[in-house]
């Protein structure tokens, strides 16, 4: 279920790895958005959620598959993504607020990086 | 002589190839190894080589197995640490020492931030092919790949002072 109205969807990446957050300045970098070799970028659809909601959608089903606590999150508005001629596909799947970040050229590792990049420049760090 | 005075401007000069097997040469690469270690136990050489040679010791030793991030990620590999030791190695005193990232990809990322839209990231993966991307304002951008081998890539020097002067 594609998604791109104006003014956009809010969206969240949740992190859990020290070294896709710049502590210097509380800022996210790239890698937190590099994908994976299937594709598809997991996110989560948080429109309309308070920040307890968000989450506790991340306790209940990020972390177990992670194996290990996240540490911030990544927030972002749907709006850049399409920017970068990439697409939100909500998938419903393991809740019904996660998404993909998809469209990625993975062939492309350059590119790839620099759409990263320009995800992580527009991104706002929100500590757990 | 003159192997020495160029390294004591330049940091790449270290590890410039000495295919020479003489005794001359040999005798060159014992005293440029005397220099750099001299070098590295002062306070500007620990700044400059001495913790960040640390600091990609420990990404390797964290990332150097298979979904160290819990989410599939590549594990960095010997070839590719050593790839980005030599790169630090070359990296021209002129340049500010980058912080170390690991990618998702099992490569090492260089990056060189100024602020959100001004950064400059360089990828090392083992493989003698280094890829880039950098933002350098609005609407400014860059992306590709360049070989590398036994020196530090012009363009990319020009990439960073471009970076700097931003």
């Amino acid at each position: 279920m594609p998604f791109d109205a104006p003014p956009g969807e809010s969206l969240c990446r949740y992190i859990s790895s020290q070294s896709r957050i710049r502590r210097s300045n509380n800022t996210v970098r790239h890698t937190a958005f590099e994908p994976p070799p299937t594709g598809r970028l997991s996110v989560y659809w948080t429109t309309g959620l308070n920040n307890l909601a968000i989450w506790q959608i991340c306790q209940q089903h990020v972390e177990p598959e992670l194996g290990r606590p996240a540490i911030a999150r990544a927030d972002l508005n749907s709006v850049a993504v399409y920017a970068e001629g990439l697409t939100v596909d909500v998938n419903g799947v393991p809740h019904a607020r996660h998404a993909n970040i998809v469209g990625w050229d993975l062939a492309d590792g350059t590119k790839t990086r620099l759409q990263a990049m320009k995800l992580a420049s527009v991104a706002t760090l929100m500590w757990a | 002589m003159s192997a020495i005075a160029i390294s004591r401007n330049s940091a790449s000069a270290w590890r410039a190839p000495q295919p020479g097997v003489s005794e001359a040469a040999q005798k060159i690469q014992d005293v440029m190894r005397l220099v750099v270690a001299s070098f590295v136990s002062s306070a500007t050489g620990q700044r400059r080589l001495g913790d960040p040679l640390s600091a990609l010791e420990t990404l390797y030793e964290e990332c150097s197995r298979v979904n160290w991030d819990g989410e599939g990620a590549g594990a960095i590999t010997p070839d590719t640490y050593e790839e980005a030791q030599n790169l630090l190695l070359l990296l021209p005193t002129t340049v500010p020492v980058p912080e170390f990232l690991p990618e998702r990809s099992g490569r090492i990322a260089f990056e060189w931030y100024k602020r959100p839209n001004c950064v400059y990231v360089l990828s090392t993966g083992g493989n003698k092919e280094l890829e880039f991307a950098g933002l350098f304002g609005p609407g400014i951008e860059i992306h590709g790949k360049c070989p590398f081998s036994d020196a530090f890539p012009s363009m990319i020097l020009d990439h960073l002072r471009d970076l700097q002067r931003r």
